[in-house]
Order: C-alpha cells, then sequence, then structure tokens
C-alpha cells in the first residue's frame, strides 16, 4: 500500500501550471473591460471555496477517488452516473484545450502546419507522460513550474523598464459600476480557469501529506489567481483596454511592445513557450483525471485505455469546432450554460451529501456506543439522506467482516503514512475524541481542533474499510492510489 | 517482432519530426522588409499602391557586396494593404517577412482621406510588431521617404528610426509614435491620433540615387517636419514645432528639450536645455457638464547659454528667469491646445482624463465629446526650477565681474 506519490510542492506546481493554461495568454475576463482584474480575483475566491468542497470530500473519504465515494454517496447507480458524467466531461475539457492550445499555436506561431500535427504532437507527448505515471507528470511540473515563473518575471522586468507600462490606464477602476464585472464573473472568471480545479479532486487522493497538501492547494489557487490578475492588468496597462479586449492573445502583443534600446526586444516566443507548457500539463491533468476516472469506473487498466483515450481526444479537439472563432464562441457562450452544473450544482450536491453522511456515521457511531438505536433517528432526511443510506448499511455490515482481513493492513498503511485516521482499531469503540487526546498519533494533530471535525478519524475509518473492501473484492484495475504493484501487473499482463 | 516494428515507425516519426519546424523559411529565403509606405491612388487604379523597402544583406554585409544601393524599393497596388504587399511579391524573389518593419509611412493624402482602412492589416498580422514607427510624408509621395539614400545609417528606415528618437531627445518636439499609440487614439471619442511628419528635404530625383551619399552637400535629405494632428482618422492640420513641443509637454513625453526666451529686463537671450520633466493631468467636475483640465507641468532646467548681463548666482535672477520660461513653456501649451480646440479632436486624451476623474459625467459627455472639448476650461501650471549653470556662472560680457575684483 504505497501511497507516497505525489508530494504537496508537486501538487502545488501541478496546479499553478493546470490554472494558468491556456487562461494566462488568452484575454481572460475581457468582457469586465478593464476591471477584468476584478473578476479574476472573484473567481479566484470561488476556486477556494470550490477546492474547499473538494478537500472537505477529500478528508471524508481519504484515499478516494471522486468517482468511488460519489458511489457511496448518492449510491451505487447513480454515483455511477454521475462519475461518467464527469468522466465524459473531463475528456472532452481534453479535447477543447487541446485544440486551444494548438489554435492558439496556429494563429500566431506555425501558420502552415495543420492542425492535426500541432496537436497530435502534443497529445503524444502527453500521452508519454502519462504513460510513465503521475509522478512524473508531477516531477516535470516542478520543473516547468520554474521555467514558467522565470519567464515571467523575466518578462516583467522587460515591460517595467522599457517603459511601455502606463497604469492610468486601468483607472477608472469599477468605472462602469460592478455589473459588469459580476457578469463577467458568472459568465466566465468563476469557471475559467477557477472551477476547473474539479479535476484535482481526483488527484488529491495520491497525495502523500494530506494536510500540506491540501494548504498547497490553496495556496496554488490564489498564487495563480493573482498571476493572472496581475497578467490582465499589465496588459491593459500596457495595450489600453480596447486592444485587449480585441484581442485573442493579448499576452504576445503586450510582450512585443518589450523592447530595451532595440537590443532585447521581439520576446513574443516566450509567451508561445509558456503557451505549450501551460497547455501541456492542462492537457495532461484533464487527459490523466479522464483515465484514472474510466479505469475506475469500468475497471480496466488505465494504462491500456492511454492510447485508445489519446486518439479519442485528439479527434474531439479536431472535430470540436472548424475555426478558432467557433471554437472561442463555443467556450464563451455555449459552455457557460453547462458549466455550473458542473462547477456548482454537482459540487454542492456532494457537500450537502457528504455532511449528511458525516452526520449519519458520527450518529450512528454514538447510538452504537450507548446502546445501538440510531437507525430510527437517522431515517428521515430527504432523498440524499435515503441515497447515502444504502450503501452505508451495506458498508456498515461489510466493514466487519472485512476490518479481519484488512484491518492490519489498513493500520499499516495509515501508521506510516501518517496523513489519515492512524488510529488503532481498538479505539473505534470509544469516543473519538477521547482517542485523539489519548493517542497523539499524526491524525490527532492533523486534524482541525473543531468538534465536528473531531470525529472524521472514525469516519474517514470507515470509508477507509469500505474502499480498501471494495479494492480487495473486485481485481482491481484502478490504479488505486494506493497501489503501486497494480499498475505493474496491468503491464505485465500487456505485454 | 511487434516490438521491432514498433521501434522502427518510432525511430522513423522522430526523423521526420526532428528534422524541423514544418513552418520555417530559411533566412537565404526571406526578404526582410525594412519599411512600408502607403501611398492612395484616385481614378481607376487600385485603392493603394503599397511601397515595401528590402534589405539587401549582401550590400549591407559588405563581403559579397557589389556596390548597389543597400535597399531595394517594390511596389504592389490592391484594394487592401494585403492584396497590395501579396501583389508586390511578383516583384520579388523571396518570401516578405514583415516582422521587422522599423517605419511604416503615410502619405499626406492618404492621411487626409483616413487611415483606418489601412491599420487593421497592422494589427491583426502576426508577423507585424507593433513597435513599428509611424510617419505621414508631408506634403510628398509616401514611396518617395522610402527611396532616399541616407548617409550614416545604410538602411534608410531604421536611420529615420534612429532619427526620430535622436531629436526627440534632442529637441523634444516629436516623439515616438508606434501603430497601437495610433489604434488607442483613434478609439478615444472626439480624439484622434498624432503622427509625426517626415520629408525629402531638397532633391527628389537625386535623393534615390548613390550620388545622393557621395556629395557632403546631401542633395535630398531625410528630415522630421512637425507633427500632423488628426480628428478621428483624418489629418486635418499640420502643428508647428511650437505647438508640437506643446502637445508633448502635455502629453508627458519631453526628455530633453532646448528652450530660448528673453533676458528678463535686458536684451538678449537666454537658452535651457531641459534635463526631466514630469507633467500631470487633472481634470476637475465640480459641474459634471464643464469640467475643467488642471495640468500642472515641472520641469527641470539649465542654462546653456546666457547671452545678456545677469548675475544668475543670485535666486532673484534665477526666479526671474525662470518665471520667463514658465511662460514660454505656458505659451506652448497654450497654443497647442487652441489648435486642437480650432480643429475639435482631442488629441491630448484629455477624455480619458475626465472619465478616470468622474466616470458617470463622462459617460454623458462621451457622445459629445469634441464639442465639449471646443469649449474646455484649461488651467496651467508650470513651476521650473532651472537647477545648474553650467561651467560657469556669470557671462564674459558681464560688468559685475571688473568691478568685483
Amino acid at each position: 500500500m504505497e501511497k507516497n506519490r505525489i508530494t504537496s510542492f508537486q501538487l502545488f506546481a501541478l496546479m499553478l501550471l493546470f490554472q494558468m493554461g491556456t487562461s494566462l495568454v488568452v484575454n481572460l475576463g475581457m468582457r469586465a473591460g478593464r476591471d477584468a482584474w476584478i473578476s479574476i480575483l472573484l473567481g479566484m475566491g470561488y476556486g477556494l471555496l470550490l477546492f474547499g468542497v473538494f478537500a472537505f470530500l477529500y478528508r471524508l473519504f481519504p484515499g478516494m477517488l471522486p468517482t468511488v465515494y460519489t458511489q457511496i454517496l448518492f449510491g451505487k447507480y447513480l454515483g455511477w452516473v454521475v462519475g461518467v458524467v464527469f468522466i465524459v466531461f473531463f475528456v472532452y475539457q481534453t479535447g477543447r484545450d487541446l485544440r486551444d492550445g494548438g489554435a492558439l499555436m496556429l494563429s500566431t506561431a506555425l501558420k502552415q502546419t495543420p492542425l492535426i500535427v500541432v496537436n497530435g504532437l502534443m497529445i503524444m507527448s502527453v500521452a508519454y507522460v502519462i504513460h510513465k505515471g503521475i509522478e512524473v507528470l508531477a516531477r516535470t511540473a516542478i520543473i516547468f513550474a520554474v521555467v514558467v515563473i522565470l519567464i515571467g518575471s523575466f518578462s516583467s522586468i522587460l515591460l517595467i523598464l522599457s517603459g511601455v507600462i502606463e497604469m492610468e490606464r486601468i483607472f477608472p477602476i469599477l468605472g462602469r459600476g460592478i455589473g459588469p464585472v459580476l457578469e463577467t464573473f458568472y459568465r466566465q472568471s468563476y469557471a475559467f480557469p477557477f472551477s476547473e480545479i474539479i479535476c484535482f479532486s481526483m488527484l488529491l487522493p495520491y497525495l502523500g501529506n494530506a494536510k500540506t497538501g491540501v494548504k498547497a492547494g490553496y495556496i496554488a489557487i490564489l498564487v495563480s489567481g493573482i498571476i493572472l490578475s496581475y497578467t490582465s492588468m499589465i496588459n491593459v496597462a500596457v495595450l489600453g483596454v480596447d486592444m485587449v479586449q480585441r484581442s485573442p492573445l493579448p499576452l504576445m502583443t503586450t510582450i512585443s511592445k518589450a523592447s530595451i534600446s532595440d537590443f532585447i526586444q521581439r520576446n513574443d516566443i516566450l509567451i508561445v513557450m509558456t503557451l505549450i507548457i501551460d497547455d501541456f500539463f492542462k492537457v495532461g491533468i484533464y487527459f490523466y483525471v479522464a483515465l484514472i476516472g474510466t479505469a475506475d469506473l469500468f475497471k480496466i487498466a488505465y494504462r491500456k485505455l492511454i492510447y485508445p483515450m489519446a486518439l479519442l481526444v485528439l479527434l474531439i479537439s479536431l472535430v470540436v469546432a472548424k475555426s478558432l472563432p467557433e471554437h472561442l464562441e463555443e467556450g464563451a457562450e455555449i459552455l457557460y450554460r453547462i458549466d455550473p452544473f458542473f462547477f456548482v450544482v454537482i459540487p454542492l450536491i456532494l457537500y450537502i451529501a457528504g455532511w449528511i453522511y458525516k452526520w449519519r456515521t458520527a450518529s450512528k457511531k454514538k447510538a452504537a456506543s450507548s446502546g445501538g438505536q440510531l437507525q430510527s433517528s437517522a431515517e428521515p432526511h430527504g432523498a440524499e439522506g435515503a441515497e447515502a443510506k444504502q450503501p452505508e448499511d451495506t458498508q456498515g455490515s461489510d466493514a466487519n467482516q472485512a476490518q479481519g482481513t484488512q484491518g492490519s493492513d489498513a493500520n499499516q498503511a495509515q501508521g506510516t503514512q501518517g496523513s489519515d485516521a492512524g488510529q488503532p482499531q481498538g479505539a473505534q469503540g470509544s469516543d473519538a475524541k477521547q482517542a485523539q487526546g489519548t493517542k497523539g498519533s499524526d491524525a490527532g494533530q492533523q486534524e482541525d481542533t473543531q468538534g465536528a471535525e473531531a470525529e472524521q478519524p472514525e469516519d474517514t475509518q470507515d470509508a477507509q474499510l469500505a474502499g480498501s473492501k471494495r479494492g480487495s473484492g473486485k481485481d482491481q484495475a484502478v490504479p488505486d492510489p494506493g497501489s503501486e504493484a497494480e499498475p505493474t501487473r496491468g503491464k505485465t499482463s500487456e505485454d | 517482432m511487434i516490438r521491432r516494428w514498433v521501434g522502427l515507425l518510432m525511430l522513423g516519426a522522430v526523423v521526420l519530426l526532428l528534422s524541423g519546424c514544418w513552418d520555417s523559411i530559411e533566412l537565404n529565403r526571406r526578404a526582410v522588409v525594412s519599411g512600408m509606405a502607403i501611398d492612395i491612388q484616385q481614378g481607376d487604379k487600385p485603392k493603394y499602391k503599397v511601397s515595401l523597402q528590402v534589405i539587401i544583406a549582401d550590400e549591407i554585409s559588405g563581403k559579397y557586396s557589389r556596390g548597389g544601393a543597400p535597399v531595394a524599393v517594390y511596389d504592389g497596388e490592391g484594394r487592401t494593404v494585403f492584396e497590395a504587399v501579396r501583389e508586390a511579391s511578383r516583384k520579388v524573389p523571396r518570401y516578405l517577412s514583415l516582422g521587422h518593419i522599423n517605419a511604416l509611412i503615410f502619405s499626406e493624402e492618404l492621411a487626409r482621406d483616413g487611415i483606418q482602412d489601412v491599420l487593421d492589416y497592422m494589427e491583426r498580422d502576426a508577423q507585424i510588431r507593433t513597435t513599428s514607427q509611424v510617419y505621414l510624408a508631408k506634403g510628398q509621395m509616401a514611396s518617395d521617404i522610402v527611396k532616399v539614400m541616407t548617409q550614416i545609417g545604410k538602411i534608410p528606415s531604421s536611420d529615420l528610426a534612429q532619427k526620430s528618437q535622436a531629436s526627440s531627445r534632442l529637441l523634444g518636439d516629436n516623439y515616438r509614435v508606434e501603430i497601437d499609440d495610433v489604434i488607442r487614439a483613434l478609439q478615444i471619442p472626439g480624439g484622434g491620433p498624432i503622427i509625426n511628419g517626415v520629408k525629402v528635404e531638397g532633391d527628389l530625383q537625386t535623393a534615390p540615387t548613390k550620388s545622393n551619399i557621395e556629395q557632403i552637400n546631401t542633395p535630398g535629405i531625410l528630415q522630421l517636419e512637425g507633427v500632423g494632428i488628426f480628428a478621428g482618422d483624418k489629418l486635418v492640420t499640420w502643428m508647428n514645432p511650437h505647438q508640437s513641443r506643446g502637445l508633448i509637454w502635455i502629453s508627458d513625453k519631453i526628455q530633453q528639450t532646448a528652450m530660448v526666451t528673453g533676458c528678463a529686463d535686458a536684451k538678449g537671450f537666454v537658452a535651457y536645455e531641459v534635463i526631466r520633466s514630469r507633467t500631470q493631468v487633472k481634470a476637475e467636475l465640480k459641474d459634471p457638464e464643464h469640467p475643467v483640465i488642471k495640468i500642472s507641468v515641472r520641469p527641470q532646467a539649465s542654462i546653456k547659454e546666457l547671452n545678456c548681463d545677469l548675475d544668475v548666482r543670485k535666486n532673484a535672477v534665477l526666479d526671474q528667469l525662470k518665471q520667463e520660461l514658465d511662460k514660454v513653456i505656458k505659451q506652448e501649451m497654450q497654443s497647442a491646445v487652441e489648435e486642437a480646440k480650432r480643429i475639435k479632436s482631442d488629441v491630448f486624451g484629455f477624455g480619458s482624463v475626465v472619465e478616470r476623474a468622474n466616470p458617470k459625467a463622462w459617460n454623458s459627455l462621451k457622445s459629445r465629446w469634441s464639442d465639449v472639448f471646443a469649449h474646455l476650461d484649461v488651467e496651467y501650471n508650470v513651476q521650473t526650477v532651472i537647477r545648474y549653470s553650467g561651467m560657469r556662472d556669470r557671462s564674459y560680457r558681464s560688468q559685475n565681474t571688473k568691478e568685483e575684483e
């Protein structure tokens, strides 16, 4: 049960690059005119909120993919369907982002090159890295995050030194009132790019250290939001709001204005580099998430899926639109009607269901310790409650069986990784708070000290058991975040 | 077996992919365009005539030089600029590369007709950088401007760009105007761009020939000539050097400049060099319908020439000179503002200043801004500081020197 797969810093780098992918170079939020930077910051706020939801769910079900816990929360069938819907969305987004990168490259740098060549090369390199595993992608991310940040600072210095920044162009702030900013927020900037972090919910289970990992996630969203907001400000300050609004890639023009005594100039290539790097990681992460989701839902080894899926994604990227304007219009005019479903509705339902689940398990435990009559009190709880109840019941009974076989294993893993409930099984019956106080293990220190949170180790343990039971029950083809042996087995069988 | 084939296939792919960039065009197949001149044609001819100044690399580097001109000018005609550029390629043996255009020159005729239609291509094309400078050929064909042999710089366009840079630093009655500056200015309601004028002074016949650079007295010399101011996208009038410097005072683009004033009470002149200057433009909207623009300029000057009997060691004298200088600067700005008001074109961007001060008032003023601008109250506040007097304090003609000793 090796679980330390990506470190918190790697997650930070991945998220940073993911957030900046394509959104750094496009005219983000320019519907709000020169106040785009405000709407980007608002979008960042929403991103933080959304990440909080998934961090909560992650703490509730540590080590579990969302495709697994939606089945716990929504019931087996509905949960599975929700999982599939998300996977479809992820695959589509992979294709879109692939197209984004390709089309932007073609319209600026490689005019003669066919789209399929650029997209094909990109998806091939993405598929290669994914084949090597998430760890490789994460390690690559650190290197490239450094490169991107260096390019960014260098470009900023160039722009400042060449004196093309006229800050007065971003004034008046909120000249047209808050209306356009809010409109931009709900039309675009809450979703793109900040809500796209929902796909990191699929990566969180791979974290080595839950607490610092989640913190790194928050910081990454914050940093990327500030970078994007700053970029938008610089664009307007250099080019003026009108020109930024009219250009699909304002950053290219902005950077081409930087020229130091006619010696250091024509730095647009830096932006093309940034575009390629960021787009690579965006496509890579979406692709990986889509892959492991599919693998989990259909019980296929994810490495077997890489190349067929790559072809599918390539195809989507080619047929998604016939021109760049159509592609962008699709993004701006159609997706904003669909996005709320993925970025608002489902996370909200998941969050509520998560709370209900948590409350139920907690009260069940209390009842179990004080006599064992709780079920009746937990019954009247709306549709979600009922849905959530079903798997729980089975799980409850399963857990007991599994405990004997899996218990020691789970304990070991938890003990070594020290991120989740590293609490001895024996303590389960007693009050969680007490257990935490006495044992002083990692779990106790890392959980929040609020009353509600304090009960978490028990919940998580239940969940973990259910998860591990599931894993051992079926021949697990998913790269279950935790098992290193599985993928390798998959590979050998391929040969 | 399959593995081997896959490996071979991969190798083949690698060979194909590493062999280079799909779009690449080697340097020896490119014709680097250094300048572009656009003329408008009347009558049955296609609308635009575009003259491309192409660098002949062999003539520049010298080794393989045949002793010809360093650049060649090719022209093409078309209804749009792009069509004309591509049409010109019939005469050019190489792929036209527009990424290095230094100077973009419009003819006065075109400018009076409107420059709106020619700028879109410059902005839209990914190759052309918006850092290219824009000029107006004052009273001449734009194509004449790109056909001048220049003495110091071999490439006429970069020679022109350097001239305008040098003169904006030394004389300060023009400044670098780039493509995006022009486009931004076109967007200002009731405003318009300003573009530096350029002219071939002297013999237009000799200018394109080699004999132009064989004489000490250059027969045809390329020089900057005034600033054209636009209302909307149409050139309306030219500013004289004083007015254009007033405009540059207001736009806070002064780097250095030379000023001359009288000698307070005495006869003669004093010349100053302005070392640096800072201008702030603010709008006051006590009455939202009648904005007042307040311009405050803080130049720092040093005395360069003193042709009268003044003792500039004394603070009182410096104060007097400062007053004189303030007055001259104020007059320059006033005359620029009057000229702009006369043609009802807000070339200074006062509209944006008003917008920053009070966005709501601006919304109601925006539609009739050019009329409001024509009756705008402008207040000037010049506070010059005379910092240095150079290597001497009094002039050699001074009387008090002898008396003191």
